[in-house]
């Protein structure tokens, strides 16, 4: 079982059912999960500055959360809350201060004993590629898909150590599973101007217009993502363009749901998975509500 | 400026070090942070730049840069550099540094609101505001 952290953005902005497919998709696939009790908002940003602990202290009681609940780890789908749990959880398995004052504030000992996985890394590791192609039911032909990673994913790799940070093939291979074709394209791995969409949109605009000019000389249909402040930048910047010459935007589970059936098929299909065996496993998006 | 006027004490350069772990003297301006910076196009100051104003103690200029506020924190540099300096952790303890520095900063809320609540909290937590 998958301590499931929804964080902020992701569960605000359900509607546009990043959370939902997530979590009917790994449900159809037998992975359990289930929302993490009295989750609170990772903080956005790792606190880069080595004397600052105080941004620590609501990862560290959502990552010890999960510890207690037993669970195999936590499952992020947000890439800033992936990143930020995977930074703050390395930090605390290695630096003894940061152990001592958190500790000491929170009144635990928490010293990393967590895992953090990204829906990506779950998809990738737990279930693996050959059960997700089994899956397929219509193969995606004729897409080409730009896969965008962002800086949230990838870096630093020492710390993160999902993919390689300069070249990253995970998305890709997920996509060709499907039966889709990928295109290479520069600037996969560049920044999409993040928050500085909030007071400094142009900036941000700038940054991810960049990303997806280079996708569309690639020769890309659509280009997925897994970030949600991403898919965010990558739309508002082409609002100025005319209909045809803008890229859809979509989160990298909506290939996955459509290649497996749509989600109405795969929420069946986890029903009566959850029917067969442990009733918990019945996905739960609305736990908290 | 030839004869600076006032560079950094030992004790802001010891801070520096403090906050990042590492030692900004070390940096031999190979300027792979400013060539592979996505956001250099928008900067006053180019990462190495700010990296050899840090080395040469001239923090006024350090502190007046717009750079120092244009970074994303992107990492891209800090995971690119040969002498692994962690340009963006240098520039992250520059903010850090004017932010405490500067106090009873007024809190605003004059971004767009529209946007996902990860880029209004980011950005809150990177301006203080």
């Amino acid at each position: 079982m998958l301590s499931y952290y929804p964080g902020c953005t992701v569960r605000a902005q359900q509607d546009d059912g990043f959370e939902r497919e997530a979590l009917a998709l790994l449900a159809s696939l037998d992975i359990q999960t289930h929302e993490l009790e009295e989750w609170e908002c990772c903080g956005a940003v790792y606190p880069e500055a080595r004397d600052e602990y105080v941004g620590l202290l609501s990862s560290v009681r959502a990552l010890q959360r999960t510890w207690d609940a037993g669970s195999q780890g936590m499952l992020t789908l947000c890439s800033a809350c992936f990143h930020v749990m995977r930074r703050v959880n390395h930090r605390m398995k290695r630096d003894e201060e940061a152990q001592r004052r958190v500790g000491g504030y929170l009144g635990n000992m928490y010293q990393g004993e967590t895992k953090v996985f990204h829906l990506l890394e779950v998809l990738r590791d737990l279930v693996g590629y050959p059960r997700i192609q089994e899956a397929v039911v219509t193969p995606l032909k004729g897409e080409k898909m730009a896969c965008y990673y962002g800086c949230m994913l990838l870096r630093p790799k020492e710390e993160l150590g999902l993919v390689d940070s300069e070249n990253p093939r995970l998305m890709e291979a997920l996509m060709e599973t499907l039966g889709a074709t990928t295109v290479r394209f520069p600037y996969q791995t560049d920044c999409c101007g993040a928050y500085h969409v909030y007071r400094e949109a142009p900036l941000a605009a700038a940054a991810s217009l960049k990303v997806i000019t280079a996708a569309r000389e690639a020769g890309a249909t659509q280009i997925i993502t897994a970030c949600p402040l991403c898919k965010h930048n990558l739309e508002a910047c082409q609002a100025s363009l005319p209909q045809k010459e803008r890229l859809p935007v979509a989160y990298m589970t909506a290939p996955l749901v459509k290649a497996l059936g749509g989600v109405q098929r795969l929420e069946q299909m986890a029903f009566q998975n959850g029917e067969k065996g442990d009733p918990s496993h019945a996905f739960s998006g609305e736990n908290s509500q | 400026m030839r004869f600076p006027e006032k560079t950094a004490s030992n004790s802001q350069r010891e801070d520096v070090k403090h906050m990042t772990g590492k030692e900004v003297k070390d940096c031999y301006q190979c300027m792979k942070c400013s060539a592979g910076c996505p956001m250099a196009s928008h900067m006053d100051r180019l990462p190495h730049e700010m990296m050899q104003l840090a080395k040469l103690g001239l923090l006024e200029e350090v502190y007046a840069s717009k750079s120092l506020w244009i970074c994303a924190s992107c990492m891209a540099c800090s995971s690119r550099c040969p002498r692994d300096l962690e340009p963006a952790s240098v520039m992250e303890s520059f903010r850090v540094t004017l932010l405490r520095e500067t106090p009873n900063r007024e809190e605003t809320c004059d971004g767009d609101l529209t946007v996902p609540r990860q880029a209004m909290i980011a950005s809150m937590r990177k301006h203080r505001r």
